[in-house]
C-alpha cells in the first residue's frame, strides 16, 4: 500500500465523480474503486461522503441513476452523466486547470 | 429544472419514506458487499472482510444517517417530528397548556383587535390602481383656538386645480352624507351619497361595470349635468343588479338625477369608514345653493393623484404659495380681525392618502396607537408570566432532558425541540386571538360614538391581520420561549445525575422577570390614572348647562317648505309636547347648537366696540323656553318669552363673557347691539345667561348672542326636558310629531347627555381601555408573583423545616417570605417609576393634547400607583407566606 490516503481538496469530489462517469455509467462502488485506482490510492472515499455527493449531483440533474443487475446477480444503482453534467464537468475542468496553473505560477515564482 | 427535481425527490422521500429507505439500504448494502467480495478475493475471510470494510468506509447506519440528512426534506421531517412530540408533551400537561394559551389569546387578541381597527380605518390601501400616488391636500392650522382641519371654497379649488395640472390631477369631494332617496315620490329612505368633481373617477382610475362613470365634461355644462353613478353594492342591494336602471331618473337629496352607470365592484369611495351608495357631480349638487362662487364658504376637500416621480415637497411648496396668495388677495380684505388671525395660521400640506381621507381613523389614531402600545406592554407582561411557567416546568422536566442529552441528542436539537413547543403554544394563542379579535373589534367600534352615517369599516381579517397575529405570535414565542429553551438545553450533564435535591437556579431568573413585570405595570397604572383623571375632569367640568333628563331631536322636511308652515309646525309641536304631563319644558333652536360648528357673526355695540377688534360672536336663534329646557342659568334680567318672537321690539340675551367683555362691571341689561345680517335692527339686551360650552367641553367659550326665533324660521333642533324616562319620552315625541304636520320626520333623537359625551369619545375610549389593560397587567403581575413564590416556597420546604427546627418562629418565616416579595416589588416599582417619568418627559408633547386638568408627572398619581401596586403584590404573596409558616419541621425534614 502507498502512503496514507489523503483528503480531497475541498469541492473537488463532485468533479471527480463526474469525470469517472464521463467514461462509462457506473455504480457507487465502481466510482470509488475507479477514483482510488486513478489516483493510485491517494484518494480513498468514505461511503458517507460518496453517497451524499451522489445524492446531491442527482438532485441537481447532473447525473441520472438507474437500477441494474450487477455481474454477481445483485441489484445496484448505475449512474450516467447527463448532458447538463457533461457541461458542468467541462466548465469545472477548465476552471480547475486555470486555478492549478495560477497556483503553480505563484509557487514557482520564488 | 434541477430545483424542481430536487423538490420532487425530496417530496418522494418524505411521503414514500419506506421505499426510499429500502432503496438506500440496498444500494449501500451492494456497495459494502462488493467491497467485501473484493477483499475476500485477496484471501480474507468473509467476517474479517466485512469488518475491515466497515472500519475503512464507515458503518452502514452512520452512512445512511449522513446521506439522509443531506436533503432539505430532512429538516422538514425533523420539524414534523418535533411538532408531534410537542403536541404530545403539551397534551400531557393540559393545565399548563390551557393557562399559557389563554393568556396568549388575550394578549395577542387585544393587540390584533386594535391593529385590525387601525388597519381598516387608516392603513389599508384604497381598492384603486396605484393608491400610493393619491395625496390629500390638507388645509390645517395648529394654532390655539383655530387648530383643526379646514375645507376649501369652490373658487380656491379651481385655482389650485390649475396648479395641480403640472404635477398630476386634482379632484374635490363634498363631505359624504346621508340624504333622502326616492325613485319618484316622497320617501323616508336614506342613502349615503357623495358629491364629487366630475374627474373623480378618471383620476382614481375607477372603471364602470355598467354604463359609464362621471366624466370631466359633466362639470362643464352650466350648473353641472344631473348624472348619477351608483356603487356596485348599492346597485346589487337596492336594484337586484337590474341593468334597466341605466337612464332612469332617481331623486337624491330631493334633486332629480339620471343614472348613467354603476362603478366597479369593491369601490366604496375614498373614506374607509363609509360605503358610498351614489356619486353625483358637485356642480349639480350645489347648483341651487348659490354659494359656489363664494370664496368664503368652504365645503370641499381636495385630493390629487401625483404623477410618478414627482417631487412631493416641491409640489407642496407650489400649493402653499398659491394658497397664501389666494388668502392675501381674496380672503384677507373682507375678513374680520378674528378670521384674519385664523387665516394667518393656515397652511396646506400634502398628506399621502393611499388609504383615502380616513377622517375617523385620523381622529382616533393617537388614542388607538397609545392603546396598541399599552396592549403590547400587557402582552410583554404575560410573556414574562409564561416564561416563568416554562422555567418551572423545565425544572420538572430536567430528568427527561438529561436522558436525551446523555443518549446523544445535540444541545441545539433539544433547544429547537423545546422552542417548537413554545412556538406551538404561541401559534395556538394567535389562532384563538384572531377569533377573539373579530369580536374585540366590534366591541371597540361600539365604543365609538354613533355617527349620522352608518360606519362601514371592512373589519374582516385579511392577510395583513393574519400576518400581524402570526408575527406577534412568533415574536412572543421568541421572547418567552427562547431563553428557557437555551437554558434548559445547556444544563451541565453531570449535575443532574448526582441526583438529590437541586437548589433551583430558575428562581433568581424568575424574580428578575417579576421585577420586569412590575416595572412595566407601574407605567401602565400611571397612564390609566392619567386618562381616567382626564375623563373625570372633563365629565365634572362645568358645561354651564345641565344636559341630564333632556332629549334632543331634529326634524326633517321637504326642501322648499315655506317658512310660515315650518314656524307653525314647530310651534305646534312645542305646544303638543308641553301639554304632555311628563314634559317639563320643550323648546327649539337653530341647527347645530351642539357639535362641530355653529353660526357666527359680528356684533357692533355702539360706544363699546371698535371695528378693528375681535367682534366675532356665536349666534343662536331660540324659542321661548330654550334656556329653561337645557338648564342654562340666568344671571341678570330675564329669559326670552313668546312676545319677543313678534319682533316688534327686537331683543337679545347674551352670555356672561360677552357682557363682561363689552360692559365690564356695568350692567348689560338695556344696552343696545347690532348684528351682521340684520343691519336695520337694533336689539336691546334683556338678559345675561351663564357661559355654556355648546361646541365641546375643551373648546373655548364663545361670546354668545341668543336671539328669539322669529318670523324667518328655517328649522332646527328640539330640546325637551322631562321627568319621565328617555324611552317613554321618545315614544311621546314620535307620536306628537306624527300627529302634527305630516311632512315632518323625527331624526337623530337622543339624550342631550349622549351628545355631550360624544364630544369626549376619544378620551372615553382611551380611559376605558387603558384602565382595563392596566387592571389586566396588575392581575398578571399578581399571578406571576404568586406563581414564583408559591413555587419557591414549595422548593424550600426543607429549608423552612430546618429553620423552624432550629427555633425560628412562624412570624420569622412569614417575614422572610414577605421581605423577599417586597424586595422584588420595590425594585420593580422603582424601575417602573423611572420608566414612567422618562416616558412622561419624552412623550409630554404627544400626550399633552390627550390630557385635561392634570400633568403627566402628577405626584399624587405616582404615589397612588406605587401604593396600589405594592398592595397587590403583598396580597399575592400572602398565600405562599402562609403556606411557608405552616411547614411542619418533621415532615419537612423527611421530605428529602
Amino acid at each position: 500500500m502507498p502512503d496514507k490516503p489523503s483528503d480531497l481538496v475541498q469541492g473537488t469530489l463532485d468533479m471527480l465523480i463526474l469525470k469517472t462517469l464521463a467514461l462509462e455509467p457506473m455504480h457507487g462502488y465502481g466510482i470509488s474503486v475507479r477514483i482510488e485506482q486513478m489516483s493510485k490510492g491517494v484518494f480513498r472515499l468514505n461511503a458517507g461522503s460518496l453517497f451524499l455527493a451522489i445524492q446531491r449531483l442527482e438532485r441537481d440533474g447532473l447525473i441520472d441513476g438507474e437500477w441494474k443487475p450487477t455481474e454477481n446477480n445483485r441489484r445496484a444503482r448505475y449512474y450516467t452523466l447527463t448532458a447538463k453534467g457533461r457541461k458542468r464537468l467541462d466548465s469545472e475542468t477548465r476552471e480547475w486547470g486555470r486555478q492549478v496553473a495560477a497556483i503553480g505560477r505563484i509557487l514557482e515564482a520564488s | 429544472m434541477s430545483l424542481f427535481r430536487n423538490f420532487a425527490t425530496g417530496l418522494r422521500s418524505l411521503f414514500r419514506k419506506n421505499q426510499v429507505d429500502r432503496e438506500l439500504d440496498e444500494e449501500l448494502g451492494a456497495y459494502l458487499e462488493m467491497e467485501a467480495a473484493e477483499k475476500m478475493r485477496q484471501g480474507v475471510s468473509r467476517k474479517d472482510a466485512l469488518r475491515e470494510v466497515r472500519l475503512e468506509r464507515g458503518s452502514l447506519e452512520v452512512t445512511k444517517e449522513l446521506v439522509r440528512s443531506g436533503g432539505w426534506e430532512f429538516f422538514v421531517e425533523t420539524c414534523w417530528q418535533d411538532l408531534r412530540f410537542a403536541i404530545r408533551m403539551l397534551r400531557k400537561s393540559p393545565a399548563f397548556t390551557a393557562v399559557a394559551v389563554l393568556t396568549l389569546t388575550l394578549g395577542i387578541g387585544a393587540n390584533t383587535a386594535i391593529f385590525t381597527l387601525l388597519h381598516a380605518s387608516l392603513w389599508r390601501p384604497l381598492p384603486v390602481q396605484d393608491p400610493q400616488e393619491i395625496f390629500h391636500l390638507m388645509r390645517t392650522s395648529s394654532e390655539g383656538d383655530f387648530a383643526g382641519e379646514f375645507s376649501y371654497s369652490f373658487p380656491l379649488f379651481q385655482q389650485l386645480s390649475k396648479i395641480a395640472d403640472s404635477w398630476g390631477e386634482m379632484f374635490a369631494t363634498e363631505t359624504v352624507s346621508s340624504r333622502k332617496f326616492s325613485l319618484d315620490t316622497q320617501s323616508t329612505e336614506r342613502i349615503v351619497g357623495e358629491a364629487v368633481s366630475a374627474n373623480f373617477f378618471s383620476v382614481l382610475h375607477v372603471e364602470p361595470i355598467l354604463g359609464r362613470v362621471l366624466e370631466p365634461q359633466d362639470d362643464n355644462a352650466l350648473g353641472g349635468s344631473h348624472f348619477a353613478v351608483l356603487s356596485h353594492g348599492f346597485w346589487v342591494r337596492r336594484f337586484q343588479s337590474d341593468a334597466a336602471i341605466l337612464g332612469k331618473r332617481i331623486f337624491y337629496d330631493e334633486v332629480p338625477y339620471t343614472v348613467v352607470g354603476v362603478a366597479q365592484p369593491g369601490f366604496f369611495g375614498i373614506e374607509p369608514e363609509v360605503s358610498v351608495d351614489v356619486w353625483v357631480p358637485v356642480t349639480a349638487a350645489s347648483a341651487n345653493r348659490g354659494w359656489r362662487p363664494d370664496p368664503n364658504i368652504n365645503w370641499l376637500r381636495l385630493l390629487l393623484r401625483l404623477r410618478p416621480g414627482v417631487d412631493v415637497s416641491q409640489a407642496q411648496a407650489m400649493f402653499e404659495t398659491a394658497f397664501r396668495a389666494h388668502v392675501a388677495d381674496t380672503l384677507m380684505p373682507g375678513a374680520s380681525p378674528r378670521w384674519k388671525s385664523m387665516l394667518e395660521g393656515q397652511h396646506v400640506t400634502l398628506r399621502p392618502a393611499q388609504s383615502g381621507l380616513a377622517s375617523t381613523g385620523r381622529k382616533y389614531e393617537k388614542p388607538l396607537l397609545v392603546l396598541l402600545a399599552v396592549a403590547m406592554v400587557v402582552l410583554l407582561i404575560s410573556c414574562a408570566n409564561i416564561a416563568n411557567l416554562i422555567l418551572a416546568r423545565n425544572a420538572a422536566r430536567r430528568q427527561e432532558i438529561m436522558v436525551r442529552l446523555a443518549l446523544g441528542a445535540s444541545r441545539g436539537r433539544i433547544a429547537w425541540q423545546l422552542f417548537t413547543e413554545h412556538f406551538l403554544l404561541s401559534f395556538a394563542g394567535a389562532v384563538c386571538a384572531i377569533f377573539l379579535s373579530v369580536w374585540g373589534t366590534r366591541l371597540l367600534l361600539s365604543l365609538l360614538p354613533q355617527s349620522p352615517l352608518p360606519l362601514a369599516f371592512d373589519l374582516r381579517p385579511d392577510f395583513a391581520v393574519f400576518g400581524f397575529a402570526v408575527c406577534t405570535a412568533f415574536v412572543t414565542a421568541t421572547l418567552f420561549g427562547l431563553g428557557p429553551a437555551l437554558r434548559a438545553s445547556s444544563e451541565k450533564l453531570e449535575m443532574s445525575f448526582r441526583g438529590g435535591h437541586q437548589i433551583t437556579a430558575s428562581s433568581s431568573t424568575g424574580r428578575l422577570l417579576l421585577v420586569g413585570q412590575f416595572a412595566l405595570t407601574l407605567p401602565l397604572l400611571v397612564g390609566a390614572g392619567l386618562f381616567l383623571e382626564t375623563l373625570h375632569n372633563l365629565k365634572s367640568s362645568d358645561l354651564g348647562f345641565r344636559p341630564e333628563n333632556v332629549v334632543t331631536f331634529d326634524l326633517s322636511f321637504p326642501k322648499g317648505t315655506s317658512e310660515d308652515r315650518l314656524r307653525q309646525a314647530y310651534a305646534e309641536i312645542q305646544e303638543r309636547l308641553e301639554s304632555h304631563p311628563g314634559v317639563v319644558v320643550a323648546s327649539y333652536s337653530s341647527p347645530s347648537v351642539y357639535g362641530d360648528g355653529g353660526w357666527s357673526g359680528r356684533i357692533t355695540v355702539p360706544g363699546h366696540s371698535t371695528p378693528s377688534e375681535d367682534n366675532d360672536v356665536g349666534m343662536i336663534s331660540v324659542s321661548p323656553g330654550f334656556f329653561e329646557s337645557i338648564g342654562l342659568g340666568l344671571l341678570q334680567g330675564r329669559y326670552l318669552n313668546s312676545q319677543d318672537q313678534e319682533e316688534r321690539h327686537p331683543v337679545a340675551v347674551v352670555n356672561e363673557s360677552l357682557a363682561r367683555y363689552y360692559f365690564g362691571a356695568d350692567s348689560a341689561i338695556g344696552q343696545r347691539i347690532g348684528l351682521t345680517g340684520e343691519p336695520q335692527i337694533v336689539r336691546e339686551i334683556v338678559g345675561v345667561v351663564r357661559d355654556a360650552r355648546h361646541y365641546g367641553i375643551r373648546e373655548r367659550v364663545w361670546r354668545m348672542v341668543y336671539i328669539p326665533a322669529g318670523k324667518s324660521w328655517k328649522g332646527g333642533s328640539f330640546f325637551v326636558r322631562a321627568n319621565v324616562g328617555e324611552h317613554l319620552l321618545s315614544g311621546v315625541i314620535w307620536a306628537e310629531v306624527a300627529a302634527s304636520d305630516k311632512i315632518l320626520q323625527v331624526e337623530r333623537i337622543q339624550p342631550l347627555e349622549t351628545v355631550v359625551n360624544d364630544m369626549i369619545s376619544q378620551e372615553h375610549l382611551t380611559a376605558l381601555l387603558s384602565s382595563a389593560f392596566a387592571a389586566l397587567a396588575c392581575l398578571l403581575a399578581a399571578i406571576g408573583l404568586y406563581g414564583v413564590f408559591a413555587y419557591s416556597v414549595s422548593r424550600r420546604t426543607n429549608e423552612f423545616g430546618i429553620r423552624m427546627a432550629l427555633g425560628a418562629q412562624r412570624r420569622d418565616i412569614r417575614r422572610l417570605v414577605l421581605r423577599q416579595t417586597l424586595g422584588v416589588t420595590l425594585a420593580g416599582v422603582a424601575i417602573g417609576i423611572a420608566v414612567a417619568l422618562g416616558l412622561a418627559r419624552t412623550l409630554a408633547a404627544t400626550i399633552a393634547g390627550m390630557l385635561y386638568g392634570i400633568q403627566s408627572t402628577d405626584i399624587g398619581l405616582f404615589v397612588g400607583a406605587t401604593v396600589s401596586l405594592i398592595a397587590v403584590a403583598l396580597v399575592a404573596a400572602l398565600l405562599p407566606a402562609r403556606r411557608a409558616t405552616h411547614v411542619d419541621p418533621l415532615v419537612a425534614l423527611r421530605y428529602e
